[in-house]
């Protein structure tokens, strides 16, 4: 699953959340545009920030910041960017501040992993990049742990009937 | 005659003292009775001492003496001499007798003799009767044609020529002795006026002394007033002078605070086309993150295309070194832009306190304006003043140099009064001795004259 996400280079993309750099495999970015317009979901969990549309195609957008478990301190230039992944089920989005640039990096694979901490199973390794400390994130996991959160959100709002609305 | 009714008085005095002394006696009255007593004692004395008088034969003298000194002294004095004149008379009259007994008989025995020349000459010599006739008729027509005895025994006429010279004396002591007062009251008179004189002259001279330094006081403040016209005429020039300096000086600080205006808006503008290059800046730096963006997907996409992509990601990798040089530069040229912006913040906020404390300092000029107005009236104003006071000035110093001369006139005037009382005093002072000869004169009429005890006080 880790070898699957990385390539033989080791090529990820580095970006930056807040005050944390993270890396992503870049053979699993679709590409990096500007923050589009994105439309909210009502009633939705506070890590799916929405759909937008790029490309002819609606995807989803998820907030990094929403979705994991660091603690960010309120920024101007907050998820600033869209980083457009790759998924079988599709293209979906990861709301980030910046993305810096596509560095090969040597990873520090991590086998630990906290059943306690969902995140930490997002987090597969981390690496060095101009004196940042980088967490290697795993972009099928994310996407899994975003569908299982959405999933639970839901669940636990079948009471609830949905209204999409349209502004 | 009046003797024994003198002596009968005190007779008469001496029995009433010894009845007031009795009485004394009797009244225990101890002063009384030693006044009495003393009384008595001169009484009984004098009483002794004219009866003494009287033996010794002194009638005539005890009768001037017994007359009233103050009046009647000059008439007892002047028949006494003239009584011992008589007594000459008759004791030259009875030697003539003598004397013509000789003659004729010494002329008897020339003419006897044959010396005719003899007889010639004593023939030709007035009698000695001859000489006392005329003596005689002198004597009696001073009396009216009184006769005289030719025992000399003719008191009627001399006591007539006594009581004329008595009258002549009484009335020339009289007249002196209105005159002496005059004299005196004269001499008080000009020594007072000699006095009012000088010290008119010292008046006078302190007066023309007062006058002349006041003159010069008068000189000095019409000196002053010409010197203080000059100082504010200067003062006037110099005021109308900074008034024009002041003025131009206002023109300036208008056109100062003009240009703070232009300036003004000159800096706005700046601040307008800084905002703009910042909104330049601010597309560059969009598009050159856009660039950068884009190099990135280039670089992602040629990771993606592997082998075939590496010329690719090479451009891409060139592209965002190019975008990031330009976000370098936009970042510099923004944050000099915004070092440009605060500086032209700053100097708009200088120009705004610039133009402020312009707006204060024309109003202060203003103010300086309307001072130095007043300030140029009032020393037209005093110019003026001191114009008047410098001609009233040059008035009063006339009157008063003309002042001066009538007082230095009034001061020879007075030297001359004092002159003049000085030569009436001694005049007033010559009285005196006139009066010492008149009395001495008087005095040969006998004893001491009214006009003595007048002149004594001289």
């Amino acid at each position: 699953m880790k070898d699957s996400v990385l390539n033989d280079n080791s090529r990820c993309c580095v970006f930056r959340s807040g005050e944390n750099w993270f890396g992503i495999g870049a053979l699993a970015i679709h590409g990096i545009v500007p923050r589009p317009e994105i439309a909210e979901l009502p009633h939705a969990d506070a890590s799916l920030k929405g759909v937008c549309h790029i490309q002819n195609e609606f995807i989803p957008v998820v907030s990094l910041r929403a979705l994991s478990s660091i603690q960010y301190e309120t920024s101007a230039d907050a998820e600033q960017q869209l980083a457009i992944l790759l998924s079988p089920q599709g293209m979906w989005g990861l709301l980030i501040d910046e993305a810096t640039t596509l560095a090969e990096l040597e990873i520090s694979i991590s086998n630990f992993s906290n059943d306690s901490d969902p995140w930490s199973r997002v987090v597969i390794g981390s690496a060095s990049w101009n004196d940042q400390v980088l967490q290697i994130l795993d972009p099928v996991a994310i996407h899994r742990y975003a569908s299982r959160l959405l999933e639970m959100f839901w669940e636990s709002s079948d009471q609830i009937q949905p209204q999409l609305t349209c502004n | 005659m009046r003797l024994p009714i003198i002596q009968i008085i005190n007779s008469v005095i001496c029995v009433v003292a010894g009845v007031l002394l009795a009485f004394a006696f009797n009244q225990n009255s101890l002063p009384m009775t030693a006044m009495f007593a003393a009384g008595g004692v001169l009484i009984f004395f004098g009483t002794c001492v004219w009866t003494w008088m009287l033996v010794q034969g002194a009638f005539d003298a005890t009768v001037v003496q017994s007359r009233d000194p103050n009046k009647h002294d000059f008439e007892g004095v002047f028949f006494h001499e003239f009584n011992i004149f008589g007594k000459k008379i008759a004791e030259i009259r009875r030697e003539h007798s003598l004397f013509q007994t000789k003659v004729e008989a010494d002329k008897a025995e020339a003419v006897a003799l044959g010396r005719e020349e003899v007889r010639k000459e004593y023939e030709a010599k007035p009698s000695v009767e001859q000489e006392y006739r005329a003596v005689q008729g002198f004597l009696s027509g001073m009396d009216g044609g009184a006769t005289v005895n030719a025992d000399g025994s003719s008191i009627s006429c001399l006591q007539q020529l006594q009581r004329v010279l008595q009258r002549m004396q009484s009335d020339v002591g009289a007249d002196m002795g209105q005159f002496l007062g005059h004299g005196l009251e004269i001499y008080k008179t000009t020594e007072e006026l000699m006095s009012g004189t000088e010290t008119q002259t010292l008046v006078a001279e302190k007066s023309s002394s007062l006058a002349e330094m006041l003159s010069d006081r008068v000189s000095n403040i019409c000196g002053h007033a010409i010197r203080t016209s000059d100082a504010c005429g200067a003062a006037r020039k110099a005021a109308e002078k900074g008034l024009t300096q002041v003025a131009t000086l206002a023109d300036d600080v208008q056109e100062i605070k003009k240009q703070a205006v232009l300036r003004e808006r000159k800096l706005k503008a700046l601040g307008q086309r800084a905002r703009e290059v910042e909104s330049i800046l601010q597309t560059i730096g969009t598009l050159s993150s856009r660039t950068d963006l884009l190099a990135l997907n280039a670089s992602i996409e040629s990771v993606r295309a592997g082998e075939h992509g590496r010329g690719f990601a090479l451009v891409a990798e060139e592209v965002r070194d190019l975008s990031e040089q330009s976000a370098q530069a936009v970042a510099d040229i923004t944050a000099r832009l915004e070092v440009i912006q605060l500086e032209t913040a700053q100097a708009l906020t200088m120009t705004g306190a610039e133009q402020t404390r312009l707006v204060d300092v024309i109003r202060r000029i203003g103010d300086s304006l309307t001072v130095l107005e007043d300030i140029c009236k009032a020393a037209a104003e005093s110019t003026s003043g001191v114009d008047e006071i410098t001609a009233n000035s040059d008035e009063q110093m006339k009157i008063t140099q003309h002042m001066i001369g009538l007082l230095e006139k009034i001061a020879e005037m007075a030297k001359l009064n004092r002159t003049n009382a000085q030569g009436a005093n001694w005049k007033a002072r010559s009285f005196d001795e006139l009066s010492e000869k008149v009395e001495s004169t008087l005095t040969r009429f006998g004893g001491q004259t009214a006009v003595t005890a007048i002149g004594s006080g001289v």
